[in-house]
C-alpha cells in the first residue's frame, strides 16, 4: 500500500495525547540515546495496538502509520522512532500475510513470497503476473496476538543488539593495535570495553562537539583497564597516520550505506580515506534507516553555538557561529558496518534495508 | 701565604674532597717556590698586609694577592710564575664559592677593583710598561723575537684551565680587541705605548719575561673579579633595597680599609723596588712614564666611577624582575608536573613540558640579558605565540642584548657577542623549541656577526648589527607581508567566501587589508575549543568591518561546501614541501581537498626550512595536557588524570599537511607549488647567504 493511497487518518484523542507525552519526554531529554528511544517508540506503538479492538490489518497499519508520521513530523532527528514504526508496520503485514495463508491455504506460493523478503529484481519479474494476492483487507481476529510477539521479538532484538556487536570485538580489534574513535557513544564504549577483555590495545578518543561526555567516557575507559589517550580534534590528522583502526559510533545509517554522525565525523574519516586508516561503523540494526541524503540540510539540525563560543564572549554578538549536530559521512568513506547479524560493506546496506522494512513503508 | 691560608681554610667546608687535595697540593708546591724563590723583602710586605688586614677572608684574599703581585714584578723567575697562577686558581676556584656570603662577595670584588689600581699603579712603576697595557708590551716584546718562554711554559702548565692556556695563546690577537676599554683607557694605552717603544730598545730579556709575569696575575685578578661579579649577580635576588644599601655602605667601608692597607703595602714595596730599575731609565723615559702613569689612573678612577653606579643599577633593577618571575613561578608551580608514566609512550622523543621546570628556576644570575630572560618567559607560557611574533621578539630581544653587551678584556667582539648569542639562545630554546623562523632568523644574526671584521670597533659593531636586524624585521617580515597581501588580494573576488584556520598573523593582514582595499568577501574562521587567538582575530576582523563567521572544527565539512577559498597560515614550510602549520591545519587542508576548495597557504620565505618531516610525529611540541580539560566544568571528570596512569591529555601544537593537499604557496617572491620550497631555499641562499 503505498502512503498515498492511505487516507489520513484520525488518531484517538488518547493516542495522541500519549504521542505528545512521547515526544515532549524526548524533547525534554527525558528520553535519551538511540536504544532507549526505539524501545520506548516500541512500547508506545505496542499500547496503541492493543488499544484498538477489533482492527482490521489494514486500519491497524493505518493507525501505526499514522503514529510514525506524527513522530517523524515531531522528531524529524530521531530517524529512530520512524524505523521502529517501518519494524511494526512491516511486522503486521508479516503476520497477517501468514494467517492468511494458514487460513486460504497457500494457492500461489511465488506471489504470497514477494510480499515479504524485499523484491529482488529477478522475484518482481517472475512474480509480476501474479499480481497483488494478498491485501490488508481482510479482517482477522487474531493478528493481534502474533503482532505481539513478533514486537517482542524486535524488542529483544534492540535490547541484545549491544550484547551481539560488542560480542564481536575481538574479531576487529587486535593486540598493541591503536584504535581511534571520536566523541562518546554508549555502544562504542561498550565495544571498547569488551576488546579489552580479550586483548590490549590503546584508544585515541577524540573530543568531538560534546566535551563533557567524552571526558566522562574517556574517564569510564581508562578505569576499565584501557590506556586512553585524549585528543583534541585539531591533532585527529596529525595522528592518524599512526592509528590502525577507527571505530566510529553512529546517528542512523541511512540507504545507500551513508551515515549520520556527530559533527567532525566526516573530517575524521576524510583523514581516515587519506590514511587509508580502515573505518568501522557500529550500528545496530534500528538505526537502519531508508531515507536518503540527498540534501545536506535535510538531515542536519544545529546544535547550541555554546560549545564553540561562549555567549559571554563579546565577538559573539557580531559573528554568526555555526554548530552543526550531525554529519553526514559518505558510503566510500566507510569500510565496514557491525550490525547485531555480524559485518557488512556499505553497498549491502540496502539489502539489509529491504529485509528489515517493507519497501512501502519506506515513505510513511 | 699566610693570609691565602686564613682564606681556604674558612672555605674548606664547602670543598670536596679532590678539591681539597688538589689545594693542598698547590699551596705545599707554592710555598715551597716561594720559599726557594722569593727573598725576605716580600715576607715583609705579606705580613704587613696580613696584619693590617680585618679580618674578613675576602680581605685576606685581595690582600693576598697585592703582595704576590709586588713580588712578581720584582723577581724575574718563571717559577713564581707558576706559583702566583696556581695560587691565583686557587683564589679563582674560591671565587666560584658560591656559599659565600653576599657581603663579602661584594667587598671582595669593590677590593680587588681597587687593589687592581693600585696594583697597575705600582707595577707601572718599576718598569714601564707594567700598565694595563701589558698586552701590548708582550705582543711587542714578542715581535721583537726575543725569545717567548711564557707561551710554552704555560701551556704545560697542567693545573691551568684550558680557557687561560687559550688566553695566553690568544694575546697576539688580543691587542686589537680593545673593545671594553673605555675611551680614556685608550688613550692612557696609546701615551704608554708611545713611551713602551721608545723603552724597547733597551729591554732585556728579563724585562720582557718579567712584564709577561705582572700580564699574569692581572689577567687572572680580572678574571676573578669577573667571576666575583658572576656570583655577586647570583645572590642579587635575594637582596632587599635595604640589603643593598647596606652592602654599599660595607663596601665603602671596606674598600677605605683595603685603600689604607694597599698604601702601605706599597709604601713598602715601593721603596725596595724602585732603586733597581730606576738607573736604567732615562729623562724621556722617565716622563713618557709618568704621563702614562697619570693617564691611567685618571681612567681607572673614571672607571671605577662608571661601575659603581652601574652595579648600583644592576642591583636595584633585579627585585621587580624577581617578583615577575615569582609570580609565573607560582602559576607553574599549582600544577604539579605530569609523571612519565603518563606520557603517550610515542611522542616520548618530543620536546616535553617537563622543561617547563626549567621556567621555575631561570638562572637570573647569569651573564643573561634581562630582555632574554623576559621573552624566554613569555615563550614558554605562550604570551608570545605565534611564528612571526616570535620571530620578531627575537629579534627585539636579540637587539637589546647587543646593545648592552658589554665586552669582556681579551675577548674579539664576534667571538664574545657569539658566545654571549648561544648562552642567550640556549636558555631560551630550553624553554620552547624554536620555530623555523627563529631558527633562520638567528642564521642570519649570526652570518653578519661572524662577518664582522676583526678589528671592528664595538660601536660600528654594534650598531652595523642593530641595523641589520631592523633590516631583517623591516625586509622578511614587514615587506614580505605586504608583498602577500597583494598577491593574495588578487586572488579575492567579491562575494568569495574565505575560510581560514586558527590564527595567523599574516592572514589575518591579508583579510584586513584587502577588505579596506574594497574587496567585498565574507571570512569563515575555524577554530578550536582549546585556542582562544582564532576568536580574537575574529574579533579583530570583524572591528574592520569583515563580515565574519565562526565554526568549530567539527563544523568544518558543514561550512566547507559554501567556501571558495581556503587560506591557510603556516609555521614552517618545509624542504620536502610539506607544511608545518599549527594542529588542525592538516585536518582543514585534507577537508577542502576532499570538497574540491582550493586551499592557499600563504607563508613568507622567512619561515621556509630545509628540514623535512613526514608526519606530525618527527617534530612537534607537546602543548599543555591542561588545556584540553574542560575549564568551565568544575568538576571535569579529567580533572585529576594525572593520578590516573591509563589516561593521558595529549595537546600536539602542529601537525604536517602534505604538498598534495596544498594548491599553491604564497610567498613574497611568487605564488608556488608547495613542492618549489627547495627552490627558495636555493634562491635564498644565493641571495642572502643565509
Amino acid at each position: 500500500m503505498a502512503p498515498s493511497e492511505s487516507p489520513p487518518r484520525e488518531l484517538d484523542s488518547k493516542h495522541e495525547d500519549k504521542i505528545v507525552k512521547f515526544v515532549s519526554d524526548i524533547r525534554n531529554g527525558k528520553i535519551e540515546g538511540s536504544n532507549n528511544i526505539a524501545l520506548t517508540t516500541l512500547s508506545l506503538l505496542e499500547q496503541i495496538i492493543t488499544e484498538c479492538e477489533n482492527a482490521t490489518a489494514l486500519e491497524l497499519s493505518g493507525v501505526v502509520r499514522e503514529v510514525g508520521r506524527r513522530l517523524c513530523r515531531a522528531l524529524p532527528q530521531e530517524l529512530v522512532a520512524a524505523n521502529m514504526a517501518r519494524r511494526v508496520l512491516r511486522a503486521i503485514r508479516d503476520e497477517h500475510r501468514l494467517l492468511c495463508e494458514q487460513s486460504g491455504g497457500a494457492t500461489s506460493g511465488t506471489g504470497t513470497g514477494t510480499e515479504g523478503s524485499g523484491d529482488s529484481l529477478q522475484r518482481l519479474v517472475l512474480a509480476a503476473h501474479g499480481g497483488r494476492r494478498t491485501t490488508l483487507g481482510a479482517a482477522l481476529p487474531h493478528l493481534r496476538e502474533p503482532l505481539r510477539d513478533h514486537i517482542a521479538e524486535v524488542r529483544a532484538e534492540i535490547e541484545s543488539c549491544t550484547a551481539s556487536i560488542s560480542s564481536q570485538a575481538r574479531a576487529h580489534v587486535h593486540a598493541a593495535e591503536l584504535i581511534l574513535t571520536h566523541g562518546a557513544s554508549s555502544l562504542t564504549e561498550r565495544f571498547l570495553k569488551a576488546a579489552r577483555r580479550h586483548t590490549h590495545y590503546r584508544l585515541l578518543l577524540g573530543e568531538g562537539p560534546r566535551v563533557q561526555e567524552s571526558h566522562a567516557m574517556a574517564a569510564r575507559l581508562s578505569a576499565a583497564g584501557v590506556p586512553v589517550t585524549l585528543i583534541n580534534d585539531a591533532s585527529i590528522a596529525a595522528v592518524m597516520s599512526r592509528v590502525n583502526k577507527v571505530v566510529i559510533g553512529v546517528r542512523a545509517v541511512l540507504a545507500g550505506g551513508a551515515l549520520l554522525a556527530r559533527a567532525g565525523t566526516h573530517g575524521l574519516t576524510i583523514a581516515a580515506k587519506h590514511y587509508s586508516v580502515p573505518v568501522i561503523a557500529l550500528c545496530p540494526l534500528y538505526k537502519l534507516s531508508p531515507l536518503h541524503a540527498c540534501d545536506r540540510y535535510a538531515l542536519s539540525a544545529l546544535d547550541c553555538p555554546r560549545p564553540s563560543m561562549l555567549y559571554e564572549c563579546g565577538e559573539s554578538s557580531r559573528v554568526h557561529v555555526e554548530c552543526p549536530r550531525y554529519d553526514v559521512v559518505p558510503p566510500d568513506h566507510v569500510t565496514l558496518f557491525l550490525t547485531n547479524l555480524g559485518g557488512s560493506s556499505p553497498s549491502y546496506i540496502y539489502r539489509l534495508l529491504s529485509e528489515l522494512y517493507d519497501p512501502k513503508d519506506h515513505q510513511l | 701565604m699566610v693570609s691565602t691560608e686564613i682564606h681556604t681554610e674558612s672555605t674548606d667546608l664547602v670543598y670536596t674532597s679532590s678539591k681539597k687535595r688538589r689545594i693542598r697540593r698547590k699551596r705545599l708546591q707554592a710555598a715551597k717556590n716561594l720559599i726557594k724563590n722569593t727573598g725576605n723583602t716580600n715576607k715583609i710586605s705579606i705580613e704587613a698586609g696580613s696584619d693590617l688586614l680585618p679580618n674578613t677572608d675576602v680581605n685576606g684574599l685581595v690582600a693576598n694577592t697585592k703582595p704576590i703581585i709586588i713580588d712578581l714584578s720584582k723577581s724575574n723567575s718563571l717559577k713564581t710564575q707558576v706559583v702566583t697562577s696556581k695560587q691565583f686558581i686557587n683564589l679563582e676556584m674560591s671565587s666560584h664559592d658560591e656559599k659565600k656570603s653576599r657581603d663579602e662577595v661584594l667587598a671582595a670584588r669593590e677590593a680587588k677593583k681597587l687593589a687592581k689600581l693600585k696594583g697597575k699603579n705600582k707595577a707601572g712603576a718599576p718598569i714601564e710598561v707594567k700598565k694595563d697595557l701589558h698586552t701590548e708590551s708582550i705582543v711587542e716584546a714578542e715581535k721583537k723575537n726575543c725569545k717567548s718562554d711564557l707561551e710554552p711554559k704555560v701551556s704545560k702548565e697542567p693545573s691551568k684551565s684550558k680557557d687561560e692556556v687559550d688566553r695566553a695563546l690568544a694575546k697576539p690577537i688580543e691587542i686589537e680587541s680593545v673593545g671594553d676599554k673605555t675611551k680614556e683607557e685608550i688613550k692612557a694605552d696609546r701615551a704608554a705605548k708611545k713611551a713602551a717603544k721608545q723603552a724597547k730598545k733597551k729591554k732585556d730579556e728579563d724585562n720582557v719575561v718579567g712584564s709577561a709575569v705582572i700580564n699574569k696575575p692581572f689577567s687572572d685578578v680580572n678574571k676573578v673579579s669577573d667571576k666575583n661579579k658572576a656570583s655577586d649577580i647570583n645572590k642579587a635576588p635575594d637582596m632587599t633595597v635595604k640589603d643593598v644599601v647596606d652592602t654599599l655602605k660595607d663596601i665603602a667601608a671596606v674598600a677605605r680599609e683595603v685603600q689604607d692597607v694597599t698604601a702601605k703595602v706599597q709604601a713598602i714595596s715601593m721603596g725596595q723596588k724602585k732603586t733597581p730599575t730606576e738607573e736604567s731609565k732615562s729623562k724621556a723615559e722617565l716622563r713618557a712614564e709618568r704621563r702614562a702613569k697619570q693617564e691611567a689612573q685618571r681612567a681607572a678612577k673614571q672607571a671605577s666611577v662608571q661601575q659603581v653606579p652601574k652595579i648600583e643599577k644592576s642591583e636595584s633593577s633585579e627585585p621587580p624582575k624577581e617578583v615577575k618571575l615569582l609570580k609565573a613561578k607560582s602559576v607553574e608551580i599549582a600544577k604539579p608536573k605530569s609523571p612519565s608514566v603518563n606520557r603517550v609512550n610515542w611522542f616520548e622523543h618530543l620536546h616535553v613540558e617537563h622543561d617547563k621546570d626549567y621556567l621555575t628556576n631561570i638562572p637570573i644570575n647569569s651573564n643573561l640579558h634581562p630582555a632574554i630572560v623576559k621573552l624566554g618567559v613569555q615563550l614558554a607560557t605562550r604570551v608570545v605565540s605565534g611564528s612571526n611574533a616570535r620571530c620578531i621578539a627575537l629579534l627585539d630581544a636579540l637587539k637589546k642584548m647587543i646593545r648592552d653587551y658589554s665586552l669582556p678584556a681579551r675577548t674579539e667582539f664576534s667571538r664574545g657577542l657569539e658566545a654571549a648569542l648561544t648562552a642567550s639562545l640556549q636558555h631560551l630554546w630550553r624553554l620552547r623549541q624554536p620555530c623555523a623562523a627563529q631558527e633562520n632568523a638567528v642564521k642570519f644574526l649570526r652570518r653578519h656577526i661572524s662577518q664582522l671584521p676583526n678589528n671592528v670597533d664595538e660601536f660600528d659593531a654594534k650598531k652595523t648589527l642593530q641595523e641589520e636586524i631592523d633590516r631583517y624585521i623591516r625586509e622578511q617580515i614587514e615587506m614580505a607581508g605586504e608583498a602577500i597581501s597583494l598577491a593574495v588580494r588578487n586572488k579575492i573576488s567579491n562575494g568569495d567566501n574565505i575560510l581560514t584556520y586558527g590564527s595567523s598573523s599574516l592572514v589575518e593582514r591579508i583579510l584586513r587589508e584587502a577588505w579596506e582595499a574594497g574587496v567585498r568577501f565574507r571570512a569563515v574562521i575555524v577554530g578550536t575549543r582549546t585556542r582562544h587567538a582564532p576568536r580574537h582575530m575574529m574579533r579583530r576582523l570583524a572591528a574592520c568591518g569583515v563580515p565574519c563567521a565562526y565554526a568549530d572544527l567539527t563544523a568544518l565539512t558543514y561550512v566547507m561546501h559554501t567556501i571558495d577559498k581556503v587560506i591557510l597560515g603556516a609555521s614552517a614550510l618545509l624542504g620536502n614541501g610539506c607544511v608545518l602549520g599549527a594542529a588542525g591545519t592538516a585536518q582543514t587542508a585534507l577537508v577542502s581537498r576532499a570538497h574540491n576548495v582550493p586551499a592557499l597557504v600563504a607563508c613568507e620565505t622567512h619561515k621556509f626550512s630545509a628540514r623535512v618531516h613526514t608526519d606530525a610525529f618527527v617534530y612537534n611540541e607537546i602543548g599543555d595536557p591542561d588545556e584540553l580539560i574542560d575549564k568551565n566544568d568544575s568538576n571535569s571528570p579529567l580533572k585529576d588524570w594525572r593520578s590516573n596512569p591509563n589516561l593521558t591529555p595529549l595537546n600536539l601544537t602542529y601537525d604536517v599537511t602534505p604538498p598534495s593537499l596544498i594548491t599553491a604557496v604564497v610567498t613574497e617572491l611568487a605564488i608556488l607549488p608547495c613542492t618549489s620550497a627547495p627552490v627558495v631555499l636555493r634562491f635564498k641562499l644565493s641571495e642572502y647567504g643565509v
